[in-house]
């Protein structure tokens, strides 16, 4: 196999966890999950010397999977959690989820109220386990400001969870 | 005061952060292949779900070469489907289960799984249902605003979705995919119209058309393997339309 193929295949299984899981929260069905996994792989595959010249290539790596993620969902979106500002007891049943579904859709749904750029930063520190800097280098913003979007995020979600006295 | 204010504010964004935290984490088994997996990415196989499969069987596009007695009679027929208050098919279906919404998707290294599709139109709303003859006693419904899965009548699943309308809009005659456009062979025998479409040599789907009754009577898809072997995926046993199909099926 190509050095640099097999290079790209070290990068790749070394994030694959995190990968993976980030993938499934957003994603849900597995094979859907699977599918942009594989096709991040084959567009890095595609064009292996541009992968090569970049520098960050793990923030790439994430960067890449969210957009291919929030494409994914643009055209093959089944169910859609209403983007409106709060809580009520029909769409956020249950706090205490007892297997994946379940949480799955609880965290769809508190993540639902928040603007892209907070949500995506609470999926990379608690789905990817990323550090602030990682994020911010993922992000391309400065350190303060991924912070930032993940503090008004968890804000923003107590403040609607105090209001359904959920919290 | 402010201190003890700050205090519980940090205990709830800890609350907050414990909620989104995973502590049920899927198993990872996915693995970055070499070379990568030829995947089926037509819009067939992206779409996923049993219902879009069908949509696209049943909506089968007419060429302007073929005689004009088949075209008519494929024009009624899917004029029939795509105009029916209520459609019953009952089919066979190659999948595997998985976590999709419609619990069995398509693929090839999957085994035979029987199941009835239910579609009601009315009053603007549509409602799927389809019932899996597994072993679990499986069935998914769509009933205009609510996705529900059932496991032998009990409800395990429920969520708001839109399915239904993204369904009906694959059987209007406006949103033929184009690569189904490319191939088609029409042979006639006495009553019967066939007609065969292939997507780039990957799938295959057959539609059998009665003289008589203008109607469409069995849909099947076939995939071509690596091998060169073809591998049957969908086949209907019937189809009925405009049949009474009780509202208790759809669970409001």
């Amino acid at each position: 196999m190509a050095k640099t193929t097999q290079l790209i295949l070290e990068i790749l299984n070394a994030e694959k966890e995190r990968l993976f899981q980030y993938a499934s929260y957003r994603l849900h069905d597995i094979r859907d999950v699977e599918d942009v996994l594989q096709n991040i792989y084959v567009k890095i595959l595609d064009n292996p010397q541009r992968f090569n010249k970049i520098e960050n290539k793990r923030a790439y790596l994430y960067r890449t999977l969210s957009n291919e993620c929030t494409d994914y969902l643009r055209s093959h979106v089944k169910t859609r959690f209403i983007d409106d500002e709060s809580f009520d007891e029909s769409n956020l049943e249950t706090l205490q989820p007892e297997n994946f579904e379940e949480e799955f859709t609880m965290i769809n749904r508190l993540l639902a109220i928040l603007p892209q750029e907070q949500s995506d930063t609470i999926r990379l520190r608690h789905h990817s386990n990323l550090s602030f800097q990682e994020i911010a280098d993922v992000m391309d913003v400065p350190l303060p400001t991924a912070k930032a979007r993940y503090r008004y995020g968890l804000e923003k979600i107590r403040n609607g969870l105090k209001k359904m006295n959920l919290i | 005061m402010a201190m003890q204010n700050n205090v519980q504010e940090s205990h709830d964004l800890e609350k907050v952060a414990e909620l989104l935290t995973p502590k049920h984490p899927r198993r990872c088994d996915f693995s970055f292949s070499i070379p990568p997996k030829k995947r089926f990415t037509g819009k067939i196989w992206t779409i996923s779900g049993v219902a879009a499969m069908f949509a696209i069987i049943l909506t089968i596009a007419i060429k302007s070469v073929m005689p004009v007695s088949a075209v008519e009679v494929i024009d009624s027929a899917i004029t029939a489907l795509t105009d029916a208050e209520s459609i019953k098919v009952e089919f066979a279906w190659r999948g595997i289960m998985g976590d999709s919404e419609a619990i069995y998707t398509p693929d090839p290294s999957g085994n035979m799984v029987d199941g009835t599709l239910y579609i009601v139109r009315k009053n603007g709303t549509v409602k799927t249902r389809i019932d899996w003859h597994d072993a679990e006693k499986n069935s998914i419904i769509f009933n205009g605003k609510e996705y529900i899965h059932l496991r032998n009548n009990e409800i395990i699943d429920k969520h708001p979705s839109s399915f239904g309308e993204d369904l009906m809009n694959l059987f209007s005659k406006d949103t033929l995919p184009k690569y189904l456009k490319d191939k088609s062979i029409l042979s006639s025998n006495g009553n019967i119209i066939l007609i065969e479409k292939t997507n780039k040599g990957e799938i295959t789907v057959l539609g059998e058309f009665r003289k008589d009754s203008k109607r469409l009577t069995k849909a099947s898809a076939s995939v071509s393997l690596p091998n060169g072997s073809d591998l049957e995926i969908l086949e209907t046993k019937s189809i009925e339309t405009n049949i009474n199909i009780p509202e208790s099926l759809f669970i409001e």
